[in-house]
């Protein structure tokens, strides 16, 4: 068993790997660490432009949307169907005269 | 050596490691309160924001007023690189005056307004130019599909979001919302990430109005058409439900468009001639002279009288129209040909005093109290000041002043058996809270009420028995007299009509006596003895020679409109 007692007796071999072995460990985690922060940085920056791209695309649908119902109701107005069923040239009824029949009874022969 | 060296590392990576801990326990535990705190500030932000504006329906459902998202241009001339290329690109996309564009660019200011109501391709075309300094703007505004119609009864909302005339006046506090306060977060780079509901902002109530769609489209139509055919200046027609006082239109020629109400030269324009013009009624009076004699017992429609074609009070002569003479007649003929001196009759065996009265009971001299900002009354002074003359010309609806609402609201109450109803056109004011699902239940000025209390029916002014007789009279008048314009085979209905003159103050002349302008109107309602709904068609000045050849074929095209439309069953088979 290693044991490590400070600050004078250092085991000679135990020390020499014990020590090289925590410098790399410790080197290689903050490299690690330096790595996983500008990953975790670079991931929410991203997510914040996709989430603000989103949210950017259901604002503008949703103004799209509230355009387009206006629009509609701009459109189906009393005023403007009255407008576009004159573009028919539709006749009124009691202005449209019918074929007399010659007689109420049908005779077969 | 070697192995001292490493111990050296070793004791230095311990001093790194204590001291970044040290650090972050400081940061994140001593003074971490603090540091959260400055973060927040950082990651939110507030503003206040002002509630969505209600809506505005028409009885059926359709829209008549709502609000939408309205984009505007403007400018910061002090981040402007390239005026020429922002001059060109503002005047060019935006149709406007290149001096005027320039003038804007060259201030030194951060903000210059430079186009409200851009439209969604020009605010395209800008926004892809990419041209530091032109920015788009945003603002919620009230919006009105319906464009012109029933505009004096709606109103519309200013820039500083404060509806003015008609219903968006009247309702400002109910149809405003609440203020409320905005929270946002910012992300990584000071993104805007999310929005927090609003704490306490709510949307406006909505108003559900009594105001039928299509009968106000076919009034206003009706209104555009006689305007080519008569030339008359300014024209009204109110239709209500005489048992209730619902208002199912109220049109008024001419009108605005309320979304663009900033283009209006004339104020007078917006006023809503319906509760905020007085005039003399002329003829149409009479009905309501005859239910008060009757109702006192002093005449029936039976009793007679002697025309000679003028009465003298005092020195003052009152004729007849065309100056006639009509020789012995009963009070249902001095109704149906329309007879002055028959009302003076009428009058003086009712007197003044109790003419007075009934005046005062039929709501002359008082407000209805219709939801509509500004409705006016005329106190009629001079009528009371008790000169015999001016009861007599009273009688035949010359020399008193009131407003056409008043005159439908005393109809009102002569077809449907003596009521007298408050006109309104709110049927019911929706709350958040109704939403979600509590009842229903306020009336037009706010109050909790139950839907069965709406209509606001009062107490009796005449008996149902004068109600019927003058009805009768009334019917004979369009059966008989000079309303026949009105009738409609299948079924009975009961008016009268009334050309009466201008005064010279009422055109403010300081002159006394009555110009050569008319006042056409006629007043009528069906079926005559189960009434559905009363009509008031009054023309200002119109090119005709009485109400006969101008109001009441508007009344015989609206009446019959609406039996077609509600499929009102005839009273007998034409």
């Amino acid at each position: 068993m290693n044991t490590l007692t400070f600050p004078l007796s250092f085991p000679r071999i135990s020390l020499k790997i014990s020590a090289g072995m925590i410098l790399s460990v410790g080197l290689a985690a903050i490299v690690l660490m330096i790595f996983a922060w500008l990953w975790q940085n670079n991931q929410v920056v991203a997510q914040t432009y996709q989430f603000q791209h989103l949210q950017n695309r259901s604002t503008n649908l949703k103004k799209e949307n509230e355009r387009l119902e206006i629009n509609g109701l701009k459109e189906n107005t009393l005023f403007n169907l009255e407008k576009q069923v004159q573009s028919l040239n539709l006749e009124k009824v009691e202005m449209v005269s019918f074929i007399q029949s010659p007689g109420t009874t049908v005779v077969t022969r | 050596m070697k192995g001292y060296r490493i111990g050296l590392i070793l004791i230095f990576l311990i001093l790194l490691g204590t001291t970044v801990i040290g650090r972050l326990f400081y940061l994140q535990v001593w003074r971490g309160s603090y540091y959260r705190a400055l973060a927040r500030g950082q990651q939110k932000f507030f503003s206040a924001s002002a509630g969505e504006r209600g809506e505005i329906f028409f009885a059926g459902g359709q829209i008549l007023a709502t609000s939408s998202v309205r984009k505007f241009i403007y400018v910061s001339p002090r981040e402007i690189k390239e005026p020429d290329k922002a001059k060109k690109a503002l005047s060019q996309i935006l149709d406007l005056d290149e001096i005027l564009v320039e003038e804007k660019l060259s201030q030194d200011s951060p903000y210059e307004f430079v186009k409200n109501k851009a439209t969604e391709a020009e605010a395209e075309k800008l926004q892809r130019l990419q041209i530091a300094g032109i920015y788009i703007g945003e603002e919620r505004v009230r919006v009105f599909p319906q464009g012109t119609m029933a505009s004096q009864t709606i109103g519309f909302v200013d820039s500083e979001k404060q509806g003015q005339y008609g219903l968006e006046g009247f309702y400002q506090d109910i149809l405003k919302g609440k203020e409320g306060t905005l929270e946002g977060e910012k992300g990584a780079g000071g993104f805007l990430i999310s929005f927090s509901s609003p704490n306490e902002m709510e949307k406006g109530s909505d108003l559900i109005l009594t105001l039928d769609y299509q009968i106000q489209f076919e009034a206003e139509k009706l209104l555009a058409k006689a305007k080519e055919n008569l030339e008359f200046e300014s024209g009204t027609i109110i239709a209500v439900r005489p048992d209730s006082g619902e208002v199912l239109a109220l049109a008024s020629y001419p009108n605005f468009d309320p979304n663009n109400y900033g283009q209006e030269k004339d104020l007078e324009i917006f006023q809503n001639p319906a509760i905020q013009k007085i005039f003399e009624p002329g003829s149409v009076f009479k009905p309501l002279t005859m239910a008060a004699a009757i109702e006192e017992g002093k005449i029936t429609p039976q009793t007679t009288y002697v025309d000679e074609g003028v009465v003298r009070i005092g020195q003052t002569p009152i004729y007849n129209y065309d100056q006639r003479t009509w020789g012995e007649r009963t009070m249902t003929e001095v109704l149906e040909k329309s007879i002055n001196t028959g009302a003076v009759f009428a009058e003086q065996q009712l007197g003044s005093e109790l003419f007075l009265r009934y005046l005062e009971k039929f709501g002359f001299f008082a407000k209805t109290d219709i939801e509509l900002q500004g409705e006016v009354f005329s106190q009629n002074k001079e009528f009371k000041k008790g000169y015999e003359i001016n009861f007599a010309t009273a009688a035949f609806g010359q020399g008193i002043e009131i407003t056409p609402i008043q005159l439908i609201r005393a109809f009102s109450a002569l077809a449907n058996g003596g009521k007298l109803v408050s006109p309104h056109l709110v049927k019911k004011i929706i709350t958040r809270s109704d939403i979600s699902g509590v009842p229903p239940a306020i009336d037009r000025n706010g109050q909790k009420i139950s839907p069965a209390t709406s209509s606001e029916v009062t107490e009796n002014i005449i008996s149902p028995r004068t109600s019927s007789q003058v009805v009768s009279m009334m019917t004979s008048v369009v059966e008989n007299g000079f309303g026949k314009k009105a009738k409609i085979p299948g079924y009975f209905v009961a008016g009268k009509t009334g050309t009466a003159q201008v005064s010279w103050g009422a055109l403010d002349v300081t002159k006394p006596g009555y110009s050569d302008k008319t006042i056409q109107s006629f007043v009528g309602f069906a079926p005559a003895f189960n009434p559905k709904f009363l009509i008031l068609v009054k023309l200002d000045n119109p090119r005709a020679k009485t109400a006969e050849y101008s109001a009441l074929p508007i009344f015989h095209d609206l009446a019959k409109y609406i039996i077609d439309v509600w499929q009102i069953p005839p009273d007998y088979q034409p």
